[in-house]
C-alpha cells in the first residue's frame, strides 16, 4: 500500500528552478531511495514534502496522518547540551503518541551513552541520536536526509542496518544518499534525480541492466598489438592507447562476453588487469551527462 | 495546549544549560550599576553657563546657588538671547508665567494658566552636548525641587489630616443628637396621638347617653313595682280559687272510693252466682253424658235413623253445655280478676296528692308574693341608686367637659413643639451635610499628591552630591537592560535553536499556541528574573534610594511589565532571524535608535517633528515613562494613573500584538504546504 505519493512538484527559488515535475511514491515495508548528487535536488525535494519548502505546483499526499511522519535532516537536529537522555524525552513529550525510551535506546545502540551530553558523542552516535529523536513516536513514514553523509563505512553500515530494520518493522522509508553502493545494498527501489528532475524510477536491478552501461575489461602489456588482433578475431572491438587495452562488452553479451574476452586476455603476459560492470553510478553519470 | 508547560520549562532548562548566562544574569547588571553607580556619584567636575531671564526672581536665587551652574543673569529676554548669541552660555532660559503653552513644539497662545513652568530655551547649535547634558541637569534639579516642596506640603497634609481626625466625631454627634431629637419627636407624636379629643367627646356622649339610660331605668323600676304589686294581688286570689278546687277535687276522689267498695261487694255476689250456675251446668252436662252414654247404647242394639237423630242431638246438646260452661267460667274469672284494692288505693293516692298539692299551691304562692316584695324591694333600692348615678353623671360630664378643653389646649402646644423639633432636625442634616463637604475637602486636599501643588520653583538642591541621584537616571538603566536584554535574548536562544535544527523538529512536534505561549513564557521568565536582579542589586548593593514614599511592589511591578513587550518584540524578531550573528546585529540595530528616540539622550526638542512623534510612542520611551511613572509618581512627561493605565493598556496591545504575529508566522512556517494527510493512496 502506498504511503507517499508525489505528483508533478515544481519548486523555484527565484528564477532558478529547483525541482521540475517531479513524481513518485513510496510503499508500505520498502526502503526507497532518492538518488542523486550533491546538488541534484534530493534535499529540495525532501523539504518540500516536510512543507519547509513551498512548491509552486503539484500534488504530495500521505495516506498517514501528519504526526506518523517521521523527518530526520541532514544536520544533527537536537540539543547539543542535553544528554541523549534528555533529548529523547524533552522530544518525546510533545508527541501524541510515544514510544518507550528504553526500546528506542536500545534499538539504535545508544544504552551506554545514555547520560552523555549529545555534544560529545561521535559523528555516528549523534547521527543515530538524530534519527532515534524522530523515532520517539510511532511512524508510518520515515524521511532520512542524508542519514549517513560524512560516515566512515562501519558507520554506514551500522546506521544503515538499522533502517532497514526500521524498513522491516512495517515503516515505509524514504532516503536521500548518493552512496551508490548504499542504495544498491539497502534500497528496495529507487529514484534517480538530476538537476531538480527524477530521471528514472525502479528496483536496482532494472536500472543497473537498462542503464548501467556495458561491461569493459582493461588491461596494460608490453606489447598491445597482438592481444589486439587477437580480441579481434575474437569478435571484440578493442582500443589501443599506449600499452593499454581497452574493450567494451555490450551489455547484451552479459557476463559470458566479459569471460570470453577474460579468455583471450589470459593468454597474453599482462602486467594489470581492471573489469567494469554496469553499476548505478553509471546509471547516474550517464543520465547527468544526458541532462 | 498541553505541550505549553513543557515547552516552558524546556526553554528555561535550556537557557540554563548555556554557559555565557551566568554572565548575563549576575555580573552584567552588578557591572553596569557599579560602573553608573561610580560614574554618578562623583563629584561635579563641570560647570556650565547659563543665561537665564526669569520673571520669578527665586528661580535665579536658586539656580545661582546651584554648583553646576554659572548663571548669567540676565535683565530682559532680549539681553539673555544676546548671551548665547555672544557666546557667553551655550544655552539662555527666559521663564515667563503662563505666556504660553509650549507643546510638541507648537506655541499654542490662549491656554489657560496652570502651574506649570513655561520656558524658552534660547541656545547655541554648535554646543548640543552641553545644552542636552545642562537640560537634563535641569530637569532633574526641578524635579529634585518639586520634592523638597512637596515635603513642605505633606507637613501641612498631615497637619490638615490631624483637624480632620475630629471632623468624624462631630458629624457622629450631630447624627447622634438628630437620633435623639427624631426619637424625642416621634414620643412626642405618639403622646399626641394618645390623646384624642374625638375619644374625651365619645365619652362624654357615653355619659350623657347613660344618664338618659339611668333616668328611664328609674322611671321602668317604678312601673315594674307597681306591676309587681298587681301580680301579687293576683297570686293572692288565684291561690284562693286553686284552694277551692282543689278541696272538691278531693272530696270527689273521697266519693269514687266508696263507689270501689260497693262495686267490689256487687262483684263478689255475682261471682258465687256464677260459680252455683257452673255447678248446675256440671249436673246439666252429666245429664247429658248419661244420656249419651244411653243413647249410645240403644243405636248399638238397635240402630236406626231415630236412635241415630237422638244421638245426634244428645251430642250437640252435651257440646253447647261444654261451651257454655266454658264461657261461665271464663266470665267468673274475669269478674274474679277485678282489683279493686289497687283502684282503692289509686283513688286514696290521688286524694293523697291532691291535698298535698294544695299545700304546695299555698306556699308556692306565698313565696311568689315574698319574692315580688322583695323585687319591689330591690327595685325601690335600684330606682333610688339610679338617682344617685345619675347624679355622678352628671358630675362627671361636666368633668369630662373640662378635660376636653384642656385637651385641646395641650394638643395645640404639642404641635407647635414638633414643628420646632422638625426644624431642629433638617438644621442637624445641614450642618452634618456641611461638614461632611468640609471633611470630603479636606481628604481631597490630604490625597493630593503634593508635588500637585508645588509650582516647579528651584531651590537648593545636592543633585550630584549625594547617590540619590542615582534615582533619576535608575529607570533609564533599567530600561536600557531590559531593551537591550529582553529584544537580544530570545533572538539568541531562538536563533541557536535554528543552527542547531531544533526548531525544524519543534515544527513537527508542538502545536503553534503551544509554541508560541509556552516559549514566550520560557524566555519572558529569564528575562524577568535577570531583570529582578538588576533591580535588587542596585537597591542592596548600591543604595539606589527614592524621593517619595518607598513604592518598591509598584515598581517591581512595573519592571516586570515593561520586560514584557520587549520580550515579545525579541520573540518576533526570533521568527525571522535563523543565525545567532544576525539575530546580534538585529537587536542592536533596534536597540541605538530606540535609545536615542527615548528623549533621554538627546531632548525631544531638539527633534524634528515627526522624529519626535516617532520617539514618543515608541516602545522605549512609553516604557520608560511607564517606569518613572512608578518611581516618581509624577514626572515631567507623565502624570496620574490615566496615564498609568493608558502605558500599561498600550505596551499590553503592543505585547499581544508581538505575539500575534509569531503566531502567525509559526502557523506558516508549520503548515505542511502541498502536502496532504490520511488521504487514501490506490496500490
Amino acid at each position: 500500500m502506498r504511503v507517499l505519493e508525489v505528483k508533478g512538484v515544481s519548486l523555484k527559488f527565484g528564477k532558478v528552478k529547483k525541482l521540475d515535475s517531479c513524481s513518485f511514491f513510496t510503499k508500505e515495508n520498502e526502503i526507497f531511495g532518492l538518488l542523486g548528487q550533491n546538488g541534484s535536488g534530493k534535499s529540495s525535494l525532501i523539504k518540500s514534502l516536510m512543507g519547509f519548502n513551498r512548491p509552486y505546483e503539484g500534488e504530495i499526499d500521505f495516506s498517514c496522518q501528519r504526526d506518523e511522519v517521521g523527518y530526520v535532516p541532514q544536520h544533527f537536529a537536537f540539543y547539543p547540551e542535553y544528554t541523549v537522555e534528555e533529548n529523547l524525552y524533552f522530544f518525546r513529550s510533545l508527541a501524541k503518541k510515544k514510544r518507550p525510551i528504553a526500546e528506542i535506546i536500545r534499538q539504535f545502540g545508544l544504552s551506554d551513552y545514555r547520560k552523555v551530553r549529545a555534544e560529545r558523542l561521535s559523528g555516528g552516535y549523534k547521527r543515530l541520536l538524530n534519527i532515534a529523536i524522530t523515532m520517539v513516536r510511532p511512524l508510518r513514514l520515515l524521511i532520512l536526509d542524508e542519514p549517513t553523509a560524512s560516515m566512515d563505512v562501519v558507520m554506514r553500515h551500522m546506521i544503515m542496518d538499522i533502517v532497514e530494520g526500521i524498513g522491516r518493522s512495517g515503516v515505509s522509508v524514504l532516503l536521500t544518499t548518493h552512496y551508490m553502493d548504499e542504495a544498491a545494498r539497502y534500497c528496495s527501489r529507487v529514484a534517480l534525480i538530476s538537476s531538480g528532475k527524477i530521471r528514472a524510477t525502479g528496483t536496482v536491478d532494472e536500472l543497473v541492466s537498462t542503464l548501467g552501461g556495458d561491461y569493459s575489461v582493461h588491461a596494460k602489456i608490453p606489447d598491445p598489438r597482438q592481444l589486439a588482433a587477437s580480441l579481434k578475431k575474437a569478435g571484440f572491438a578493442p582500443q589501443v592507447e599506449g600499452q593499454a587495452v581497452h574493450t567494451h562488452i555490450p551489455n547484451e553479451l552479459g557476463n559470458k562476453g566479459t569471460i570470453k574476452a577474460l579468455k583471450v586476455y589470459s593468454k597474453f603476459a599482462i602486467t594489470s588487469l581492471t573489469v567494469e560492470e554496469p553499476s548505478l553510478s553509471k546509471v547516474i553519470e550517464g543520465l547527468t551527462k544526458n541532462a | 495546549m498541553l505541550k505549553m508547560p513543557t515547552l516552558f520549562i524546556n526553554e528555561i532548562y535550556f537557557s540554563l544549560k548555556q554557559g555565557g548566562l551566568l554572565y548575563l544574569l549576575f555580573l552584567y547588571p552588578l557591572l553596569v550599576i557599579a560602573i553608573v553607580g561610580y560614574a554618578f556619584n562623583a563629584q561635579p567636575t563641570v560647570v556650565v553657563p547659563l543665561g537665564i531671564y526669569s520673571e520669578d526672581q527665586a528661580i535665579v536665587e536658586t539656580l545661582s546657588n546651584y554648583k553646576s551652574f554659572q548663571i548669567f543673569s540676565a535683565p530682559s529676554a532680549l539681553e539673555a538671547e544676546s548671551y548665547v548669541r555672544q557666546g557667553i552660555a551655550p544655552v539662555s532660559f527666559i521663564i515667563t508665567q503662563c505666556d504660553f503653552y509650549y507643546n510638541l513644539g507648537r506655541r499654542t497662545d490662549q491656554m489657560p494658566c496652570d502651574k506649570r513652568l513655561y520656558i524658552v530655551m534660547v541656545q547655541d547649535p554648535s554646543r548640543t552636548t552641553e545644552v542636552s547634558f545642562l537640560k537634563m541637569l535641569f530637569d532633574s534639579a526641578l524635579m529634585e525641587q518639586m520634592s523638597v516642596s512637596a515635603k513642605e506640603i505633606e507637613g501641612v497634609q498631615a497637619k490638615a489630616a490631624e483637624l480632620r481626625k475630629d471632623l468624624p466625631l462631630a458629624i457622629d454627634e450631630i447624627s447622634s443628637t438628630r437620633g435623639i431629637l427624631v426619637s424625642e419627636q416621634q414620643e412626642l407624636d405618639t403622646v399626641n396621638r394618645s390623646i384624642s379629643l374625638e375619644e374625651i367627646g365619645a365619652t362624654m356622649r357615653d355619659i350623657d347617653s347613660l344618664m338618659s339610660f339611668m333616668q328611664q331605668a328609674s322611671g321602668q323600676s317604678a312601673s315594674a313595682v307597681s306591676e309587681l304589686r298587681v301580680l301579687k294581688a293576683n297570686i293572692s286570689s288565684e291561690e284562693a280559687s286553686l284552694e277551692a278546687d282543689l278541696g272538691g277535687f278531693g272530696g270527689k276522689l273521697n266519693s269514687i272510693q266508696i263507689g270501689i267498695t260497693g262495686a267490689e261487694m256487687r262483684r263478689n255476689s255475682y261471682s258465687s252466682k256464677l260459680a252455683s250456675y257452673d255447678a248446675r251446668l256440671s249436673n246439666a252436662i252429666a245429664y247429658a253424658d248419661s244420656a249419651y252414654s244411653y243413647a249410645s247404647a240403644a243405636y248399638s242394639a238397635a240402630p236406626s235413623a231415630a236412635t241415630y237423630n237422638a244421638l245426634s242431638q244428645i251430642s250437640a246438646t252435651r257440646s253447647e253445655l261444654y261451651s257454655l260452661q266454658n264461657d261461665l267460667r271464663s266470665a267468673k274469672a274475669e269478674l274474679d280478676s277485678i282489683n279493686f284494692a289497687g283502684l282503692r288505693q289509686d283513688a286514696a293516692d290521688a286524694s293523697n296528692y291532691v291535698y298535698s298539692s294544695q299545700a304546695k299551691a299555698s306556699v308556692a304562692s306565698y313565696s311568689a308574693q315574698q319574692r315580688i316584695e322583695s323585687a319591689v324591694g330591690s327595685l325601690s333600692q335600684f330606682s333610688s341608686a339610679s338617682q344617685e348615678i345619675y347624679y355622678s353623671l352628671s358630675k362627671t360630664r361636666s368633668r369630662a367637659s373640662q378635660i376636653y378643653s384642656s385637651a385641646e389646649q395641650a394638643k395645640k402646644r404639642m404641635g407647635e413643639l414638633q414643628g420646632g423639633i422638625a426644624d431642629a432636625v433638617s438644621k442637624t442634616y445641614k450642618t452634618q451635610e456641611k461638614l461632611s463637604s468640609s471633611n470630603a475637602l479636606l481628604a481631597r486636599f490630604i490625597a493630593i499628591s503634593p508635588e500637585d501643588f508645588v509650582p516647579p520653583k528651584i531651590a537648593e538642591s545636592k543633585f550630584m552630591n549625594s547617590k540619590s541621584q542615582l534615582i533619576f537616571t535608575f529607570p533609564f538603566l533599567i530600561m536600557v537592560n531590559i531593551a537591550l536584554f529582553a529584544v537580544l535574548y530570545p533572538i539568541v536562544i531562538s536563533s541557536k535553536l535554528q543552527e542547531h535544527g531544533v526548531e525544524d523538529r519543534l515544527r513537527q512536534g508542538g502545536g503553534s499556541l503551544s509554541f508560541i505561549v509556552g516559549r514566550f513564557a520560557g524566555d519572558y521568565a529569564i528575562v524577568a528574573f535577570q531583570t529582578m536582579l538588576f533591580f535588587m542589586f542596585a537597591i542592596a548593593i548600591f543604595g539606589v534610594v527614592q524621593i517619595y514614599t518607598f513604592q518598591i511592589f509598584l515598581q517591581a511591578a512595573t519592571i516586570l511589565f515593561v520586560a514584557i513587550p520587549f520580550t515579545a518584540l525579541g520573540f518576533l524578531l526570533s521568527r525571522l532571524v535563523k543565525k545567532v550573528a544576525t539575530g546580534l546585529l538585529l537587536s542592536l540595530l533596534l536597540f541605538i535608535p530606540m535609545v536615542f528616540l527615548s528623549g533621554k539622550l538627546l531632548p525631544f526638542s531638539f527633534m524634528d517633528l515627526p522624529i519626535r512623534l516617532v520617539g514618543s510612542i515608541q516602545i522605549f520611551t512609553v516604557s520608560l515613562n511607564l517606569l518613572e511613572l512608578s518611581f516618581f509618581r509624577c514626572s515631567m512627561a507623565w502624570c496620574g494613573p490615566i496615564n498609568y493605565a493608558a502605558g500599561i493598556l498600550y505596551l499590553g496591545a503592543l505585547s499581544f500584538f508581538f505575539l500575534l504575529l509569531s503566531l502567525v508566522l509559526w502557523f506558516m512556517n508549520s503548515s505542511p504546504g502541498r502536502a496532504q494527510f490520511g488521504k487514501k493512496l490506490s496500490g
